[in-house]
């Protein structure tokens, strides 16, 4: 058989041989096309937003005498019916976001600008911890990035209004995907895949809490390719963790029956037991050109925390995506797992109090919990950097990459 | 006509579109798309602060209006079903060749045709500094990336043209001859 062998001084010279392609129209015509778009005036984006706003306290104002008194009288049937249309539930609510969505737009804003105020006087942390959740509830989703080479959960704080987790996860689903579609430039994070699943809670008889993943019969997952199955199983396995409630298993129905085949296995599944351990470690990732940061899981299961933490000192490599390292090169420690729950890491380099140092304290944590450590002691040269402290016992933090919205 | 359009048409309008058809080849996208940078640049020209040059700015606001029209055209999900669905790949194989290329000896219609097997950044490497003949700092400049990223990049994505070029050469077996009297 003939072979050829190509060496890049070739490829090179016939890559710059390749024409240049023109464009055949005369610029007045290209002017032409664009002058509208450029001349016309975009109005502020706040003003609908606060129309919106203000007509909805007017009518408000007219409506509430009437709807006041005759709220009274229907309360109680009102209550029943709600609880009657809990399967329509995911549209009713639907409603109320879009009128949320619209105080929204604006409120985005002023977030962003908020953020940037308090940097000066507040350290950054990538972390949730035990005393940021007083009166929040918390919820965590699980998405795919960079081609879905890479998973991180990301977590909202809620108003707590005495339902659960899982009873109000339905509900910023779509609030969460909106937020991360115009955020992708910035952020990179693809959005929440399983939209079309209705979240659902029980006890089983053990009494522990169980999820329910209640899959439309027009979905089929046995359809799924492999990448859709590994996004699937991925999301359910990882969302669920971090969540405040200890639920323990998630159970796949469909029609109120039990048990799916994921993909082109062939094989039936009931249910994914949610482990908090995932022996997983921490990884940055930031868009290019962007610095929001996010702490990214990493690819390898490892088996133990040591292990974990020598890797997190380089980057976490698949084809041509990359995520960067959370622990400096220069950091020096010792880990002591006292016993299985807590872990002393005493570090021998000098500590700043710098963002470097903060998210490789918080992904040491972060990765701790996932081994499941439940508090952990830092020894160094400082009393404290950004919210850690160090030398005293700390709870491992619930969650990582708060988002605000 | 504008005179900051005139004179940005007149300088760089040929190297952008060129840099645009090859990112999407297809004429007609192109010649939207180029429209769209001129919208997006006439928007911010005042804002340009010239820490880089005009030239690298400008293909760097082609390259972030090539990657917003592949996300318009398709979600993730399609994405991955793309990667699986070989069929398609196959018929893209065949499309007919521009004329321009068309016009070009076999191996630069190849080529033409390999840039397909490429990822979207590495054929953006390709298309900036070999077609556009930027340097390695330019193209850094204008991705916004680091010179090593731009060169592990360029590095990879000769890499998997030679592969592909081999295997179409073999499976051709006509190249062969003009390759070695070229040498």
């Amino acid at each position: 058989m003939k072979r050829s062998e190509w060496n890049d001084e070739q490829l090179e010279n016939f890559l710059s041989q390749m024409p240049k392609v023109k464009d055949n129209r005369n610029p007045q015509e290209i002017y032409q096309n664009i002058s509208l778009k450029v001349k016309k005036r975009r109005r502020p984006t706040w003003i609908v937003p606060s129309l919106a706003a203000v007509a909805a306290v007017v009518l408000l104002l007219v409506l509430s005498p009437s709807l006041l008194s005759s709220l009274n009288n229907k309360e109680s049937s009102m209550e029943e019916s709600t609880f009657m249309a809990e399967d329509s539930g995911a549209q009713d609510t639907g409603m109320a976001l879009l009128k949320e969505e619209v105080t929204e737009e604006s409120a985005n804003e002023r977030m962003d600008i908020s953020a940037v105020e308090t940097e000066g006087d507040q350290s950054p942390t990538f972390v949730i911890r035990e005393e940021d959740l007083q009166n929040k509830t918390l919820l965590t989703y699980t998405v795919p990035l960079e081609n879905i080479t890479f998973f991180t959960t990301v977590s909202l704080l809620t108003e707590e209004d005495g339902r659960s987790a899982i009873e109000k996860y339905n509900e910023y689903i779509p609030l969460l995907n909106n937020v991360l579609t115009e955020r992708y430039d910035r952020w990179g994070l693809e959005t929440f895949a399983l939209d079309y699943i209705s979240f659902t809670e029980e006890n089983d008889q053990n009494g522990s809490k169980i999820v329910i993943v209640n899959i439309p019969s027009t979905v089929n997952p046995a359809s799924f390719s492999s990448a859709e199955a590994g996004v699937f199983s991925r999301t359910i396995q990882s969302s669920f963790s971090h969540l405040k409630e200890d639920y323990t298993k998630a159970v796949f129905k469909v029609d109120g029956v039990a048990g799916i085949e994921i993909g082109q296995t062939g094989e039936v599944v009931e249910s994914f037991n949610l482990e908090e351990n995932s022996n997983l470690g921490y990884f940055l990732y930031t868009k290019e050109g962007s610095d929001q940061k996010f702490l990214v899981y990493s690819l390898n299961v490892f088996n133990s925390v040591d292990q974990a933490f020598e890797a997190m000192k380089s980057q976490e490599e698949m084809g041509d995506y990359i995520l960067e390292p959370t622990i400096p090169l220069d950091m020096t420690f010792e880990v002591n797992a006292n016993n299985e729950r807590h872990l002393t890491i005493s570090i021998t380099s000098p500590l700043e109090d710098s963002e470097a140092h903060i998210m490789a304290l918080e992904a040491m944590m972060l990765t701790a919990k996932e081994f499941g450590f439940q508090t952990i002691t830092f020894e160094g040269d400082l009393d404290r950097v950004g919210e850690v402290m160090i030398g005293t016992e700390l709870q491992v933090p619930i969650a990582p990459n708060l988002i605000e919205f | 006509m504008d005179a900051v359009f005139q004179r940005l048409y007149e300088k760089y309008h040929h190297d952008v579109f060129s840099f645009l058809f090859y990112m999407v080849k297809n004429r007609e996208q192109a010649e939207d798309l180029v429209q769209e940078v001129y919208i997006r640049v006439l928007k911010s020209y005042d804002r340009f602060e010239g820490k880089s040059s005009e030239k690298t700015w400008l293909f760097s606001i082609a390259r972030h209006v090539a990657i917003d029209s592949f996300r318009k055209q398709k979600g993730w999900k399609q994405r991955i079903m793309e990667s699986f669905d070989w069929n398609k790949q196959q018929v893209q194989d065949f499309a007919p060749l521009p004329e321009e290329i068309a016009v070009q000896n076999e191996q630069i219609q190849m080529l033409y045709k390999c840039l397909d097997k490429c990822t979207m950044d590495q054929r953006l490497v390709l298309v900036l500094r070999y077609i556009q003949s930027l340097s390695i700092a330019e193209t850094a400049q204008s991705l916004g990336w680091t010179e090593s990223k731009v060169k592990t990049t360029q590095h990879r994505a000769l890499k998997i043209l030679k592969g592909y070029m081999e295997e179409l050469t073999v499976k051709e077996g006509t190249v062969d001859e003009k390759v070695r009297v070229e040498r």
